[in-house]
């Protein structure tokens, strides 16, 4: 019988179909995010408002502030990719039947979406609530899916790396702050530029090149994280 | 082998009474502040040195699966710590001379403060792991992973924001301005602090060693 | 009809400070061979070796079909596996479970497949998410993803426990079924509560050197 085998995509595609199943059914984890989301971003309206900031100031700090409610939001769902697997112990039926790379690539699909929907959410909100202007919205477009790639390909796989050690949650954050960091800090540049409407692309460049290494390291080492 | 390590005491002692005695103050710096080139350079060279060399030696696990690979791998993570600690104490020093201020959340030396989170985060990494075999696995995925990003933090970052550090050995014109007595004492200081690395590494990798094959036999030859 | 065959060459398996089994060999074209030994023996590991799901301190396993060595690949879908360990998304329902393993294993099942799969083990009328299954009910499930991918080789750990008469009845029909045509490998405690065997290997006990063979 030839029929035509599913290739890498519509198998990675199954994963983050049923992660984003299992979430919706769910649903507290879902809202439990956005709850977050919505949290931070009043809070920081509160403290400090449409015109509490000095005008030199502002575009900076706005996309510091939006970047910290983005990440840290995203940060409450990012560590589970893996880890429920391993908690629920459906782990072993899926290590049975898929190889490394086929998860990881739909469990960072399904975060990249999500990451997305937070995204989606949060930036018009917040850039009501604090006066933001946005000059360039492709070039805020750009950054966001980026960086929300990069955020999400090197979660899910710290995540799987994770997912089979001790004291998980404290583990996840320590291991991915430091391989984070030279992720957030051009996006926040790339932020600052697309407010202020002069994108002269070198940030943008410095997170595509993060998202090409990160991907292409966590290709080749999904099979080691991944087996037993 | 064993000469050279002998030499290694005498040779470090030379170099660090000449970063003091031979060469003039630098230029452009406050008082006898830039002789702090010829060890707070080589402390950060060794630091990112012990990274290259932990990524090889994962690397190198993950395709030959030798446990003393991944013991070697764990030394040199070690060593890395330290050396970078050094080169942020060191670099507060200087800080402190020429800006007034200890730390000052510079680009530059931020990306040695997340290289020592970096370390951390491997040695914290694996202490969560029981199981030896899994703990190489996970911690050479990790030290791999790691050493793919590595060139965006140290030096994509600090040169995609503005700095306060001063221009680099390895500066955009690519040309080495120094005199020649600086210029001889610090690629020595170089030599000598990269020799103290590879003995430090090698009797570190050895105790580990050690270590294993004891636990090995106190189980009675079981592996 | 593909004929399969799957061998251990000198199995052994050892975590630190506790040797498990060492030396344990054997081939099977079909039939049963019954894996038998007390808790802690090493039966469960022992099977996920065979499954792929650990790898061994030293031996290896080989698993034919046609001839022809299987990479480890193609033994993903070509050995159906089952524990007591297996566990499945509680939100989901047992049809959207086996979809799910089918298709992320690049061998989406039918409609029709899953149910007569489902019906094979006597879970046709069961909807609702697993979360809700007795345990009898998720073993059964367990029996069907075994079966669910087409296998050559079927390795059941623990197939019978906590399922009623009526589902052992089942397994042990599916498990005969099966035999003739195909290698079926069965891990418990006691061999009263696997069907006929072929073979049996028998596990001595907690940290036995050697498994021994009989017929």
């Amino acid at each position: 019988m030839s029929e035509r085998r599913p290739g890498f995509f519509s198998r990675a595609w199954a994963v983050c179909a049923k992660d984003a199943a299992q979430e919706l059914r769910r649903r507290v984890a879902i809202a439990s995010i956005f709850f977050f989301a919505a949290t931070a971003l009043a809070l920081v309206s509160y403290a400090v408002g449409p015109f509490g900031l000095p005008p030199e100031a502002r575009s900076r700090l706005d996309a510091s502030l939006l970047w910290v409610i983005l990440f840290f939001s995203a940060a409450t769902s990012l560590p589970r990719a893996f880890v429920r697997e391993e908690e629920t112990g459906t782990g072993l039926g899926l290590r049975k039947v898929a190889p490394g790379v086929v998860v990881l690539a739909g469990k960072a699909l399904f975060n990249f979406l999500l990451f997305l929907a937070i995204a989606v959410l949060s930036v018009p909100a917040f850039s009501v609530l604090l006066e933001w202007q946005v000059r360039s919205p492709a070039g805020l477009a750009a950054v966001v899916l980026l960086g929300g790639w990069g955020l999400s390909i090197v979660s899910t796989f710290l995540s799987a790396l994770v997912a089979r050690a001790g004291q998980r949650n404290v583990l996840f954050l320590v291991v991915s702050f430091p391989l984070l960091v030279p992720l957030l800090l051009p996006a926040i540049a790339a932020t600052i530029q697309a407010s202020e409407g002069a994108v002269d692309g070198t940030p943008l460049r410095v997170l595509a090149a993060y998202d090409g290494a990160a991907t292409c390291a966590a290709y080749l080492l999904a099979a080691v994280a991944w087996e037993d | 082998m064993k000469l050279l390590k002998l030499l290694l005491l005498p040779f470090m002692g030379a170099v660090v009474a000449a970063a003091f005695l031979w060469p003039e103050p630098a230029k452009g710096f406050l008082g006898e502040s830039s002789r702090i080139v010829f060890f707070h350079v080589p402390c950060a060279w060794t630091a990112a040195l012990a990274f290259l060399v932990a990524a090889g030696y994962s690397v190198a696990w993950l395709v030959k699966r030798q446990p003393h690979f991944d013991e070697v791998a764990e030394a040199a993570v070690r060593l890395g710590l330290l050396f970078s600690v050094l080169t942020l104490v060191t670099g507060s020093l200087f800080a402190k001379i020429m800006w007034g201020s200890y730390w000052n959340w510079d680009p530059r030396e931020s990306s040695y403060l997340l290289l020592v989170f970096l370390y951390s985060a491997y040695l914290f990494l694996r202490a969560a792991v029981d199981d030896p075999e899994r703990r190489a696995r996970i911690g050479s995925a990790y030290a791999v992973f790691a050493a793919v990003l590595m060139p965006f933090l140290v030096f994509v970052a600090p040169r995609v924001t503005a700095s306060l550090h001063p221009q680099t050995v390895i500066n955009p014109q690519g040309k080495i301005l120094m005199d020649i007595p600086t210029r001889t004492v610090f690629f020595t200081a170089l030599a000598a602090f990269t020799g103290l690395f590879f003995w430090m590494l090698e009797i570190q990798s050895r105790l580990a060693r050690l270590d294993r094959e004891r636990a090995k036999s106190a189980r009675g030859g079981a592996v | 009809m593909a004929s399969a065959r799957i061998e251990a060459i000198a199995l052994e398996k050892s975590f630190p400070g506790r040797p498990l089994f060492a030396d344990v060999s054997f081939a099977l074209d079909r039939g049963v061979l019954a894996i038998v030994g007390p808790n802690g023996s090493g039966k469960t590991t022992l099977v996920k070796i065979l499954a792929g799901l650990l790898t061994p301190t030293a031996g290896t396993v080989r698993v034919e079909r046609d001839g022809r060595l299987l990479s480890a690949e193609e033994r993903r879908s070509a050995v159906g596996w089952s524990g007591p360990d297996l566990a499945f998304y509680p939100e989901l329902t047992a049809r959207e479970n086996l979809d799910f393993f089918g298709r992320v294993a690049g061998r989406p099942a039918s409609f029709e497949d899953i149910r007569s799969l489902l019906g094979g083990v006597g879970l046709a009328e069961a909807g609702g998410p697993v979360e809700h299954f007795s345990t009898g009910m998720k073993q059964r499930l367990r029996i069907a993803f075994a079966f669910l991918l087409r296998p050559d080789v079927v390795l059941l750990d623990e197939p019978l426990s906590g399922v009623d008469a009526d589902g052992r009845r089942a397994v042990a029909a599916l498990v005969a079924d099966a035999a003739r045509t195909m290698p079926v490998v069965l891990a418990a405690t006691a061999r009263e509560e696997l069907p006929d065997a072929t073979e049996v290997l028998e596990f001595a006990g907690r940290n036995t050197g050697q498994g021994k063979r009989y017929k």
